[in-house]
């Protein structure tokens, strides 16, 4: 999933198959650093795995 | 900033104060009282959380055993304070935060058990960011550490408490935690040492886990002798001492300089002369340095992050669901992050591990050390962080993610602040990163300097 896919009810149904729930006013907060994780994570992807080998 | 008046006993370094105890110009039960006195003078930094109600007891019954002509550890009848993430039999383990049962701990984590078996007293504990996650944040059942250079300045974290209970002056010595740089980087801001060993050298059961891969036991100290020797009474069996090495000319070593992991539009300007005088001293001592070419900062980092989040959404997730409202607010939105991770993201994050150990393998190829910053600023004032978590550069996270060992210790300061030279050894090599710190050390005021009260 690149980054900008998330959507807020991507990562609440996420959570939810966990049981999990967020405050209304926290929501946004916890998507931007979704967000941010997610975008970290593609950089991985986008380096193949191979760091700096 | 001040030199560290060396008129007390607990100012001096734990080898002293032990050999004092032996010889009997002093007691456990002094110590301990000094400790206290310290405590309560210096309450507004904010450190110490706890204190066993029965620690003078503790303390005598240290001074009865030496009377008496038991065989005393390394570290008997001392204080040393234990990060509140450590399960310790009697104590209270809130992992600084309100969704922590509150019960005692009915036993010892292995290093608290460690340091029990080298004579020491952990009858203190001290602050932490919630479940070592981040901070600061006012949401916590105590209030953020603050830095003793100023206390209008965060420590860092996670180990928090146990940088600020040091660079205080209350204790010579603690326990901390290092996932991603939580002893190095608060080490780093608060003019301490931070040692973080090789990866599965210190025995971790018991210790309230942030990622598993990547969690580290490590001591705060206030000089790296004193972190060698704590680090030798946690550390499992079969290891190489780490303090091996304390006292040998560092002359004829190699070291590699990551010159180019500071070259961040992050890094304070005031960085880089830093460094490179550090580096100075190191050449002049007789070690040869070479500039090196380090693998990408940022990959490292996005690996860490993923490996972290992924292993904390896993521990936490139930007993989010179960009382996630009795989190903090900041740790709590730090955690649901996990749930946006796919299994191929932590595939990725792994893949790059493993080429990053040999990256970093490589450029130790021939080398006994590299060298870098710690931290690329000084510690960050606490209204920097009004409105939630705020991300701080560091030079840290790769080391947990390839186990190799690192030391953070003072190089200077910056508008008042510490910084962090830090030295990263091959694995298993602590005493070697021990040596040429200490040899910088000496041959440095750096480690002197302590904050004014």
């Amino acid at each position: 999933m690149a980054e900008d896919e998330l959507s807020l009810e991507d990562l609440l149904a996420r959570l939810a198959e966990r049981g999990v729930s967020l405050p209304g006013d926290e929501q946004q907060a916890a998507l931007a650093a979704a967000r941010d994780l997610r975008r970290r994570a593609a950089l991985l992807h986008r380096d193949g795995g191979q760091g700096d080998d | 900033m001040t030199d560290w008046p060396m008129t007390e006993w607990i100012d001096r370094p734990l080898s002293e104060q032990a050999a004092a105890l032996r010889a009997g110009e002093v007691t456990s039960v002094a110590l301990i009282e000094a400790t206290l006195a310290r405590i309560e003078v210096r309450k507004g930094l904010d450190a110490v959380t706890w204190v066993a109600p029965d620690a003078l007891e503790q303390a005598a019954a240290a001074d009865r055993a030496l009377a008496e002509g038991a065989e005393a550890g390394p570290l008997h009848g001392l204080p040393i304070a234990l990060k509140d993430l450590f399960e310790a039999e009697g104590q209270p383990n809130t992992c600084g935060s309100r969704s922590m049962p509150q019960t005692l701990s009915q036993t010892d984590s292995a290093p608290v058990a460690a340091l029990r078996r080298a004579g020491a007293l952990p009858v203190l504990r001290v602050a932490t960011y919630e479940f070592a996650l981040t901070g600061p944040a006012w949401d916590q059942p105590y209030p953020p550490a603050r830095n003793p250079w100023n206390r209008d300045h965060i420590t860092g974290g996670s180990s928090s408490g146990s940088a600020a209970a040091v660079a205080g002056g209350l204790v010579r010595a603690a326990l901390g935690t290092d996932t991603g740089g939580s002893v190095r980087s608060p080490s780093s801001y608060c003019g301490i040492v931070g040692l973080k060993p090789t990866r599965g050298r210190v025995p971790d059961g018991g210790v309230f886990p942030l990622s598993g891969t990547l969690d580290t036991v490590g001591p705060l100290a206030a000089s790296v002798a004193e972190a060698a020797l704590i680090l030798d009474a946690i550390s499992g069996e079969g290891m190489a001492p780490a303090s091996g090495e304390l006292g040998q000319d560092p002359a004829g070593l190699r070291i590699g300089f990551a010159r180019d992991w500071l070259l961040d539009d992050a890094a304070d300007p005031g960085l880089l002369p830093i460094l490179d005088d550090a580096v100075g001293v190191l050449s002049r001592l007789g070690i040869g340095v070479e500039l090196v070419e380090m693998p990408d900062y940022a990959l490292a980092e996005a690996a860490g992050c993923v490996i972290i989040q992924n292993e904390a959404w896993q521990i936490h997730a139930a007993r989010l669901a179960e009382n996630g409202a009795d989190y903090g607010r900041d740790a709590r939105l730090n955690l649901v992050t996990g749930a946006a991770l796919d299994q191929a993201d932590v595939q990725a994050a792994e893949a790059h591990a493993k080429a990053l150990t040999r990256a970093v393998d490589k450029v130790l190829e021939g080398r006994d050390a590299i060298v870098t910053a710690t931290t690329l600023t000084p510690a960050p004032a606490f209204a920097e962080f009004e409105d939630g978590a705020v991300w701080t550069p560091m030079r840290t996270f790769p080391f947990n993610i390839t186990g190799h060992p690192a030391i953070s210790l003072p190089c200077g300061m910056l508008g008042g602040l510490p910084m962090g030279l830090q030295v990263i050894g091959r694995h298993g090599e602590e005493a070697r990163i021990c040596r040429i710190a200490e040899a910088f050390e000496q041959a440095t005021d750096h480690c002197l300097q302590r904050p004014s009260f």
